[in-house]
């Protein structure tokens, strides 16, 4: 049995949609398949939350939605990340690395 | 760059709204087939997967919903929701809806007439070359005020005056325009060389006139003429440049066009009316003393009023010294001894030509857009009043909506939009409303409006209508819905039982209608004080009877009459025949006419240089006309054919000069009249009651008359006859033709007429401000009748209990009266304040009522009493009739 699977924190999807489409581009689902892999099952992206999550980037045009074929031969709806998109994730990593130093120091501090 | 990306994606969402429908449907079904295919492969059976993976995604309307959410333009798309939501919900209930808008509307039409006023004739600048640059100058001489420059005055400012760049005048004269065999009367204006280029003019043809080039033999020779004249009788024929034709019998070339739409605006007092057909460049003679040339001026660009200001008192002081014969002096202009004194004797006054224009209807403007203000705010409270008593019976659908999850903003939003609404349908009408308005005050001659030609509504209106309902719906909007969002949850929705309206929705209500009373007496107050002032108007002793009085202009032409025995014996003639007509009781003549423009002399006594002259109208007349105007004599005797013929230098005054002049009586002594560089002595022989001459208004304008013989100019005709103006006009034109007067006879009108027309804007501000007033008070009315009908069935329970309990009718109907009464009276308390506040601002603008009128106060209390006794009365009525026993049981 797995352990069950950590509540997203705020603003941290965003995060994991940049950063995952830094690799390629991918659909949907492949999207929500990957962050679930590479984190270890921690983080299930729910579709409730990676849709609008996929469309608000879109609308802020960080991310750019495409039809496509996918390896399966099925007609999804790929992004990829655009310019802005990547400047767009590193300030949200430099933002984050900062988050989890103050944690760290505040929970490891005597 | 990230802005033009949102705005590209706003109109997108906004405008591909399908498209964007379409690819979250499909993208998300493909996301539900490839969950089921993932889980068939895993061995799951189809329909169970299928069933699985819909489960997982969460029902996908929730998830678009969500999607939709993150859109730009989400929160424009809900507002169009509510707005529709809105109109469903006030079409619901038409009467409502009805009511308020057409309240808005009234308000609001009355509000956008105003402002389409005040900014047509206040705030939009001249169409002239950098209109704030343009002056009129004020020429205050020898104790008289604004009597008008000297044209050498008019030359050496141009030439001395570091602050202008350019001087000028123009004078206003009617000419007769002969072409191609046709006369006719034309409007024209003599102008100085600068006045055209000071006033920034484009010419659609040739150039401009100029006396330099345009002068033979003492005569202008050339003239420019009007856009619409050039295309009314030469059909906008180009080659009329160079052509030539008779302007007052002399031969002009026309050597140019102004531009088309070309107006002339200019303070009433130096010509008042916009169309001017045919320009005719005048020399400046500068040996001519007189005075009475209106100057305009341009400023410098950089130069402030102040420091022109500080340039011509330089100036005037240099004048002075430098001109001491126009200045002091028995030659100077109206000599008099007492002008031998030092002093001041002339001083330059200039003011923005804007201002000036429009200084005599500020303070009307300024009044009836006050009034039309507070229209609207009545007009505000009582729409707030409404919505208030709609939001008490919309009670429950608004705890039904919080129950539900709806917030206090979101509350208020919905009721904020739905005044929207409502503010901004009455808007569209009001625009509407405004616009015959405007069509009714272009059609009116009463009230002279400079700038007239350019009230319209343009973009600017249309953009207050839209500020307006924003600003209206705010302040009827948002008092209701702030206590529908404040009151409290989490109450038991009231299952059907009328409860009684809670005690702060009814003091609120209380409130408005007390302010609703208080704004309304602001406006009946000033509207009464315009009735005494027009009443007052009306019954002003003229010191002549218009009764019956019919006149006709007679201009004689001195070309074929060049001697006084000439054109005495003409005008006897026409009025010989003017009396033969059947019905004609008495004719004489004089000019001016009463209330017809006005000449004013200096008069004084010869017998005592020292005392200031007495500034006088002076009018001329032949013998008889006392006896056809009515105007009594008190002393001494009216002229007669010999004072004519023997052409004896007698005068007439009138008790008002004879009383300054000589208390002790005036009859035998002699008078001097100081004209330009000299004087005329006459003998008085006849002293008539007051006079009014100038405008009704003027009480007590010294007045004299001396006999048509001492100098040649054209006269009215004054007939007397029981006849009706417009049937006996033809008759009298005839007769005036057959004398062979050599012109044309000019418009029969009534005298009057001329009385009508010089109480006109008094009696049309009051009009208005009337109807202003009169709606001010209807929705007063409707307000406070409302407001204690609603208030009275609320209570019909509690009446019920009392009467159980043994109270009589009457003391439940003075429960109600009470009611009434406590309201407007804190109401009529707080307006009479207002009143005092406001009404010494329109001061200038009665006429022998004082701002504080006991009277008019006292009538307009009485009829608040009057209103108040009678909004109660119905509901009174229905308190009496309330039957205990069904009261009780209706619950």
């Amino acid at each position: 049995m797995p352990e069950p699977s950590l509540e997203l924190l705020k603003g941290t999807l965003d995060l994991l949609i940049l950063r995952t489409l830094d690799l390629r581009p991918m659909h949907g689902s492949a999207i929500a398949e990957r962050i679930s892999q590479v984190t270890h099952r921690a983080f299930h992206v729910k579709a409730g939350s990676l849709f609008p999550a996929l469309h608000r980037l879109e609308q802020e045009g960080w991310v750019e939605g495409k039809w496509q074929e996918s390896p399966e031969g099925r007609r999804v709806r790929s992004y990829t990340l655009t310019r802005a998109g990547r400047r767009q994730l590193t300030v949200e990593k430099k933002t984050w690395t900062r988050i989890v130093q103050a944690m760290t120091a505040l929970l490891e501090s005597a | 760059m990230r802005f033009a990306h949102k705005v590209k994606r706003l109109l997108s969402n906004a405008f591909q709204r399908n498209a964007l429908e379409y690819t979250l449907d499909a993208e998300l079904r493909a996301y539900v087939d490839e969950m089921t295919d993932r889980k068939i492969r895993q061995g799951v059976p189809r329909e169970e997967a299928q069933r699985q993976a819909l489960l997982e995604v969460g029902g996908i309307e929730n998830v678009k919903e969500e999607v939709r959410d993150s859109w730009l333009g989400r929160g424009i798309e809900a507002t169009f929701q509510d707005i529709r939501f809105a109109c469903r919900t006030l079409l619901r209930s038409p009467g409502f809806t009805v009511v308020v808008v057409a309240t808005l509307a009234l308000a609001m039409s009355s509000n956008l007439t105003m402002f389409s006023l005040m900014r047509a004739v206040l705030w939009r600048p001249l169409p002239y070359r950098d209109p704030n640059r343009m002056v009129v100058i004020e020429v205050d001489a020898r104790n008289v005020l604004n009597a008008g420059a000297t044209r050498q005055e008019l030359i050496a400012l141009g030439e001395r005056s570091r602050s202008f760049e350019k001087t000028s005048t123009v004078d206003r004269t009617d000419a007769s325009l002969e072409y191609a065999g046709d006369v006719e009367n034309i409007a024209a204006a003599n102008i100085s060389d600068d006045f055209l280029p000071l006033l920034g003019v484009r010419l659609a043809l040739g150039r401009m006139p100029h006396t330099r080039i345009d002068s033979g033999r003492q005569q202008p020779s050339a003239i420019l003429i009007s856009n619409e004249l050039w295309q009314r009788r030469f059909f906008a024929d180009p080659s009329i440049i160079g052509k030539s034709c008779r302007v007052n019998d002399l031969d002009m070339a026309i050597v140019g066009v102004l531009a088309p739409g070309f107006h002339l605006f200019l303070p009433p007092a130096i010509i008042d009316s916009e169309q001017i057909d045919v320009w005719i460049p005048s020399r400046l003679d500068v040996t001519d003393p007189h005075r009475g040339v209106p100057l305009l001026a341009r400023l410098r660009p950089g130069v402030t009023l102040g420091q022109a200001n500080a340039d011509l008192k330089t100036l005037a002081a240099q004048f002075e010294r430098d001109y001491p014969d126009l200045y002091f002096g028995s030659k100077a202009w109206q000599a008099s001894p007492f002008d031998l004194r030092s002093g001041a004797n002339v001083r330059f006054t200039a003011r923005p030509l804007h201002e000036e224009m429009t200084r005599e209807v500020r303070p009307a403007l300024f009044l009836l857009s006050g009034a039309v203000g507070f229209v609207l705010l009545i007009a505000c409270v009582n729409v707030a009043n409404l919505m208030l008593a709609r939001g008490s019976a919309r009670q429950r659908e608004w705890e039904i909506r919080r129950a539900l999850g709806a917030g206090g903003i979101r509350i208020i939003r919905q009721q904020l939009t739905e005044s929207l609404v409502l503010a901004t349908a009455a808007a569209a009408l009001g625009l509407l409303g405004a616009r015959l308005a405007l069509g009714a005050i272009a059609q009116q001659t009463a009230w002279h409006i400079p700038l007239q030609s350019r009230i319209e509504i343009d973009a600017y209106v249309a953009l207050f209508a839209l500020v307006l309902s924003a600003i209206t719906s705010v302040l009827f909007g948002l008092l209701p819905a702030w206590r529908q969002a404040s009151s409290k949850t989490g109450r038991a929705l009231p299952a059907g039982r009328s409860e009684t309206a809670g005690s702060g929705a009814r003091r609120l209500q209380r409130i408005l209608v007390a302010t609703e009373i208080a704004l309304s007496i602001v406006p009946l107050v000033c509207g009464g004080l315009m009735l005494r002032s027009f009443l007052n108007l009306l019954h002003s002793p003229l010191g002549f009877d218009p009764a019956n009085v019919i006149t006709a202009g007679v201009p004689i032409d001195f070309k074929r009459y060049p001697t006084m025995e000439g054109r005495l014996a003409l005008l006897r003639d026409v009025i010989d025949r003017v009396s033969a007509i059947p019905g004609v009781q008495s004719v004489s003549a004089a000019d001016p006419l009463p209330l017809a423009g006005q000449e004013r002399r200096r008069v004084g006594r010869p017998d005592r240089p020292d005392t200031p002259p007495i500034l006088a109208t002076q009018q001329f007349t032949l013998p008889g006309y006392l006896r056809v105007m009515g105007t009594p004599l008190r002393a001494g005797r009216d002229f007669t054919a010999e004072d004519l013929k023997a052409e004896r230098a007698v005068a007439i005054i009138d008790e008002g000069l004879a009383k300054r002049l000589w208390p002790e009586g005036a009859i035998g002594k002699r008078m001097v009249v100081y004209r330009t560089g000299w004087l005329n002595d006459f003998e008085v022989i006849g002293v008539t009651s007051g006079v009014r001459v100038t405008r009704v208004r003027d009480g007590n304008v010294p007045h004299f008359m001396i006999p048509y013989s001492l100098y040649p100019r054209e006269m009215s005709l004054v007939i007397k006859t029981r006849e009706a103006p417009e049937r006996i006009a033809p008759r009298i034109k005839a007769e005036v033709d057959a004398a062979h007067i050599g012109r044309k006879p000019l418009e029969v009108r009534p005298l009057s007429d001329y009385v009508s027309d010089s109480i006109g804007d008094t009696r049309f501000i009051m009009f208005v401000l009337a109807m202003f007033a009169g709606t001010s008070v209807l929705l007063a009315v409707v307000g406070l009748y409302g407001t204690l009908a609603y208030l009275t069935a609320q209570r019909t329970r509690e009446f019920g209990i009392r009467m159980a309990l043994g109270s009589s009718v009457g003391a439940i109907i003075a429960i109600v009266l009470k009611e009434s009464i406590l309201l407007s009276v804190v109401g009529t308390a707080l307006g009479l304040m207002g009143v005092a506040a406001v009404t010494g601002a329109i001061r200038e603008m009665l006429y022998g009522v004082r701002p504080l009128d006991s009277m008019t106060l006292l009538g307009v209390i009485a009829l608040i009493g009057a209103v108040a006794l009678g909004a109660a009365s119905v509901p009174a009525w229905r308190a009496a009739r309330i039957d205990p026993q069904t009261s009780l049981r209706s619950e």
